[in-house]
């Protein structure tokens, strides 16, 4: 494997994927720019496209009743999103499609943490756990659900958005997803401070 | 004072009266927390109307008690 | 059955009927019923805190203390009665937004989140365990006494119904349930004990002349420093005193998890308010009410039963059962809240985590149901066998519990160079420092409190290890960018927070 970006760690089995999908952003440089502006008015910034590493777990979800052996309520179909670094999962509103990238993208991604990732059977439970509990409404000690793998585990490369800049007053690093356009800023100062 | 010895009723008095201050200069110095919380009415506006999911727990959830 | 009985069970069949109301609105988001939706406002928030943290101790280990050491008892109100606000001033908003960025749904999780690796949970949810079963047992010992006091049947039984009560409704309700519950059993317990003090006060002529007459029986009553006067004072249990219920407070996770379960992060600030007042106006009086217990109740046999015997002996029939039924009914939810608890950390933070990786949904109830049913059982034969005074046990589960906690908890949320080592020998530190101070008797023999030692020893680990392994064992960068996130308030100008999606603090590249 080699690694593009980061420190090259070696990337064992358990977190390694085969076909990563790496997503095309719905946010455009120029949009991800103008959020920057919002935040910044009249700044100058740099746009730098990045990619996060997320698990994807594509899950058939159907309740039962207390005492049904089987289930039979309606499926439904739940995307869930575990970021692949961080281990925290978060249901996904759209399926992702993409070109097939190389699974070296995806391990040196994965290789530039400290500190164990979480592998690919602790986010499959991540995501599972998920997916259960969007589903029940109430407190009841023991419902019956059913969640089925809809296709195995893939990578996911979500398409995030790193903009750089200030303006007379602020200087900034912002993080714009790339698929909803919303922000987080990774740093923030006085113009002229280090 | 109240029948009791002057220690005590400095005591009984005094640390509660800490405490008073104490949770006043408390709320006075994080006044500025009302950012965080226009913030988060936003975000939880835009979550309600657009992408789902975004405030995903990352774990299991079954029979949780917790306090009380 | 008495007036008060008819009155317990009223009050009893309404607990269950907001329990059964809570069940079925049910809760809306996706994190939804395991900490009530995120949806407690900032009374709740602060009056579960304080509910949470008193029941049985209030009304028979406070009254207990107080009967048997007159003034030096109020040591601990000293200390409780800050501990809510500085509970929320330290943790609430940052355990808040921290657990919300990393994604946790309980406090041990939380912690295994902030100080990423198994062992971790593998220490804290014994240790939790631990605690909670002894603090449970406590609650057990109340309810069981304080049935038999209201309704005369013998000890035995009453434990028997209060312990099967409370299993079941255990098993009936889940985090929403309990919290609501809480809030209207805060107010009750409030006003009830209110009233026992004004009653009481009004029965020996009013606080003055009852300080004079306690001082006739025994003028080191009225002193700060014990029955035994100012010579024997024992300095170190009276720093124990304060710390344990103002700081050790800051380690019990049952209580940590309301922080998590805030609407918003500035909750806090308000809550904070309602805390302090409602421990004002709360926390002396059973602790006074024990002392002037004995001018009204000089031949007690059990002190435990002080509060109790003076609320029969001063309020009116009707009075006396709607105040018990307060009584009760709290004692029972803060046993059913800490039973449910132990339950998940018995079944997700031990069993799904360590033994069975594809646990199901149902193997997981079951084992929660299987724990709560063991800790219920034995539980039970220890009470009712030798009952441990309710004081001496609170005060020791609440004393490991918050040396082994305390300094990761608050370091989770203030100390980025808290590290995975650091934070597995603190809560080992704490843990075997504050057992072993206690068992052994050192106490008596040093006159310094197990709290104390407990919260030194694990406060040293913690920074000592931390700084030490800083770089073989780095806290992780996500974690970092998390914390970071919460220092955020104030240092960002908010303009620029306003909408700002904070999950995306676990997907910054690392050489942003």
């Amino acid at each position: 494997m080699s690694a593009e970006i980061g420190t090259g760690r070696p990337v064992g089995p358990d977190l390694q994927t085969e076909d990563p999908v790496r997503m095309d952003p719905h946010v455009t440089a120029a949009e991800a720019l103008a959020v920057f502006q919002r935040k910044l008015p009249d700044a100058l910034a740099e746009v730098q496209a990045v990619h996060h590493p997320f698990w994807w777990a594509a899950l058939d979800v159907r309740t039962r009743g207390l005492f049904r052996r089987s289930a039979s309520g309606p499926v439904q179909r739940m995307d869930v999103l575990v970021n692949a670094l961080s281990g925290r999962g978060m249901i996904a509103d759209f399926t992702p499609r993409g070109a097939t990238a190389g699974s070296s993208e995806w391990s040196s991604l994965i290789g530039e943490q400290s500190g164990p990732p979480p592998t690919r059977d602790e986010a499959e439970r991540t995501a599972r756990s998920l997916a259960r509990a969007k589903v029940v409404k109430t407190v009841k000690l023991g419902m019956g659900i059913d969640i089925t793998p809809a296709g195995g585990l893939r990578g996911v490369l979500k398409p995030n958005w790193i903009v750089s800049g200030g303006n007379a007053r602020h200087e900034a690093t912002i993080l714009v997803d790339g698929l909803d356009g919303s922000h987080y800023i990774v740093r923030a100062d006085k113009a002229g401070r280090s | 004072m109240f029948g009791l010895p002057t220690a005590t009723v400095v005591i009984i008095v005094g640390i509660p009266a800490i405490w008073v201050i104490y949770t006043l200069v408390f709320v006075f110095l994080s006044r500025g927390w009302k950012a965080e919380d226009m913030a988060e009415d936003q975000a939880l506006a835009r979550t309600a109307n657009g992408a789902d999911g975004r405030d995903g727990g990352a774990a299991s959830a079954k029979g949780n008690g917790g306090a009380a | 059955m008495n007036i008060e009985t008819w009155f317990l069970v009223i009050y009893f069949l309404a607990m269950a009927g907001i329990g059964v109301w809570t069940l079925k609105i049910g809760s809306k988001g996706s994190e939804g019923y395991l900490l009530g939706g995120r949806s407690l406002g900032a009374a709740v928030t602060a009056l579960r805190l304080q509910s949470s943290s008193m029941s049985g101790y209030m009304f028979l280990g406070a009254g207990s203390l107080a009967y048997t050491k007159g003034y030096f008892s109020l040591w601990y109100a000293m200390g409780d009665i800050g501990g809510g606000v500085l509970n929320l001033s330290i943790l609430g908003r940052r355990m808040r937004k921290l657990s919300q960025i990393l994604g946790s749904l309980t406090s041990i999780e939380y912690l295994e989140h902030r100080y990423p690796s198994k062992w971790i949970r593998a220490i804290a949810a014994p240790v939790a365990l631990f605690c909670i079963f002894f603090y449970v047992m406590s609650q057990f010992i109340a309810g069981g006494r304080g049935l038999e006091m209201v309704t005369g049947i013998p000890y035995a039984w009453a434990l028997l119904i209060a312990v099967g009560v409370i299993v079941f409704y255990t098993f009936l309700g889940g985090y929403l349930a309990v919290a609501y519950t809480d809030f209207v059993q805060a107010i009750i317990m409030l006003i009830g004990m209110v009233w026992i003090l004004i009653g009481c006060l009004q029965a020996v002529g009013g606080w003055t002349a009852g300080n004079e007459t306690v001082g006739q029986i025994n003028p080191n009553l009225l002193t700060m420093w014990g029955p035994d006067g100012i010579e024997s004072v024992q300095w170190g249990v009276i720093v124990g005193a304060v710390l344990v219920f103002s700081i050790g407070y800051m380690g019990w996770p049952h209580v940590n998890v309301s922080h998590m379960a805030m609407k918003r992060p500035s909750v806090a600030r308000r809550a904070s308010l309602y805390a302090t007042g409602f421990n004002l106006l709360f926390i002396p009086a059973p602790y006074i009410v024990g002392i002037m217990a004995l001018i009204l109740l000089p031949t007690l046999d059990n002190p435990e039963l002080a509060v109790f015997e003076v609320a029969d002996t001063v309020l009116p029939n009707f009075a006396v059962g709607i105040v018990m039924a307060g009584i009760m009914a709290a004692i029972m939810s803060t046993a059913d809240a800490l039973l449910l608890q132990s339950g998940t950390i018995a079944s997700q933070d031990l069993f799904q985590r360590f033994f069975k990786k594809d646990m199901s949904d149902q193997q997981s109830v079951w084992v929660s149901r299987f724990t709560v049913l063991v800790l219920a059982i034995i539980g039970y034969f220890v009470a009712v066998n030798d009952p441990p005074a309710v004081a001496e046990v609170v005060i020791f589960s609440t004393t490991v519990l918050g040396a082994a906690f305390v300094p990761v908890y608050i370091a989770a949320a203030w100390w980025k160079k808290a590290n995975v080592p650091g934070a597995i020998w603190s809560m080992i530190a704490g843990t075997v420092s504050s057992v072993v101070w206690q068992l052994t008797g050192l106490v008596d023999v040093t006159g310094v409190d197990p709290m104390g030692v407990g919260i030194v020893c694990s406060t040293l680990a913690l920074i000592l290890v931390s700084l030490a392994t800083q770089r073989s064992h780095p806290v992780p960068a996500h974690v970092l960018e998390a914390m970071k996130e919460t220092d955020k308030i104030g240092a960002i100008p908010a303009h620029m927070l306003t909408g700002q999606n904070d999950s995306l603090a676990g997907q910054v590249p690392k050489d942003v």
